[in-house]
């Protein structure tokens, strides 16, 4: 990736702050991916229960649902590990954006569409409404902070080996 | 690097996938445990499908109005009561909790639970569910409840439904509209009561349900499909 790639804006970020933005950042994040992986572990909350919480957004197949529901508790295991490591930040930063991203568009369009659910966000019980989704967009917004920051340190990096 | 990553996340995602569906029992009992409230009141007719004595007990809180209410009973509960309800592994208790939001939910949760006091709850209740559309618009239940029970059981409910009962009370808070001359209905108590219990979970939201196995309860909110809710019990009678 060439350093002309960047807007200009961008890459006079200060380099301390920068950094320890995306390291408190990736720490938090790693950590609340850990949090939410383990209250959806098997041995936590079987996987068929975890079934009926997506399956209640009514968005996915009865296949979907399964695969889902035994998946995910280990996508956001892996990204909260390789979160707290920090190595390839920008990739698994950029994958735990996308995973936000989309947690965040069906919570909102769940509750657009005036279904009352649970949000299966950290384990069961937890109602999908106003305070999950201020939650889920902050996360959201941290995940996107601490992409930006990974790909503008890396910039940065390029730049003074050049 | 890249390709490590990406092996590192598809080898915990392959995990996942290739456990099995198990929890522990232990697991399974922190996950939302809460005491039964399957008892149906006695005189106050049947709400409930299939034996006492299956294995699961399921407990439906939802308002006859609630177009997700609708989903659930039309979708889910209908083949379940066809299949899993006749084989006697559930037995489903309908709970009812009129939301204040809805226009007719009362006076429809009490013409159910009239027909329950002569035996006719479900064919009323798959009635009201049939034909919600058209009575949330026009306000006229009498003329689904009759269709569905014929004009000899049709005078039983009238009668257990006097004036007062086909007026929806005034939402808590909210100025009574409704004639205050009118007597209390006798069916209301039965419904505050499921209500009341509902409140305990506590329900905030229409359906809510909670299935009972082997002492265990798990309340889930929303609407589920059938092989979803279907592959739940399987897992519960076999763990």
């Amino acid at each position: 990736m060439g350093a002309t790639s960047y807007p200009a804006a961008l890459s006079h970020a200060p380099s301390p702050a920068l950094r320890w933005i995306v390291l408190i950042g990736r720490l938090l994040l790693g950590v609340i991916f850990l949090a939410a992986a383990w209250t959806k572990m098997p041995w936590r909350q079987p996987a068929v229960l975890f079934a009926m919480t997506i399956d209640s957004y009514r968005l996915l197949p009865f296949w979907g649902v399964n695969l889902v529901a035994r998946g995910l508790p280990w996508l956001e295991l892996a990204i909260g590990v390789l979160l707290l490591i920090g190595r390839q930040l920008r990739i698994v930063a950029t994958i735990a954006s996308i995973v936000m991203l989309v947690f965040f568009s069906l919570m909102v369009r769940t509750y657009a569409l005036g279904l009352e659910i649970n949000c299966g966000c950290f384990g069961p019980g937890e109602r999908l409404g106003p305070l999950s989704l201020v939650r889920d967009g902050s996360l959201l917004a941290l995940a996107l902070v601490v992409t930006i920051g990974a790909f503008l340190q890396h910039r940065r990096k390029v730049r003074s080996a050049s | 690097m890249l390709k490590h990553h990406v092996a590192a996340i598809a080898i915990l995602f392959a995990v996942g996938l290739s456990l099995p569906y198990a929890a522990p029992a232990s697991a399974q009992a922190r996950a939302a445990t809460r005491g039964s409230s399957t008892d149906i009141g006695t005189g106050e007719g049947n709400k409930a499908y299939g034996s006492k004595s299956a294995p699961i007990t399921m407990e439906v809180f939802s308002d006859y109005q609630c177009p997700s209410c609708r989903a659930l009973y039309e979708e889910t509960l209908k083949p379940l009561i066809a299949d899993y309800v006749a084989l006697g592994k559930v037995y489903l208790i309908h709970r009812d909790f009129p939301l204040p939001m809805h226009s007719h939910s009362w006076v429809a949760a009490r013409y159910a639970n009239a027909a329950a006091r002569i035996g006719k709850f479900s064919q009323v209740e798959a009635a009201l569910y049939d034909n919600q559309a058209e009575w949330s618009e026009s306000g006229d239940l009498e003329k689904y409840v009759a269709a569905a029970v014929g004009p000899a059981d049709m005078k039983k409910i009238d009668k257990l439904m006097p004036a007062g009962c086909k007026v929806q009370p005034p939402a808590p808070g909210a100025a009574a509209t409704a004639p205050l001359v009118l007597a209390p209905c006798p069916l209301d108590p039965a419904i505050q009561r499921d209500a009341d219990l509902g409140k305990k979970i506590p329900v905030t939201a229409t359906p809510t349900f909670q299935v009972i196995c082997k002492g265990k309860t798990t309340t889930t909110a929303g609407t589920v499909t059938y092989p979803v809710l279907k592959q739940y019990f399987d897992y519960l009678v076999s763990h």
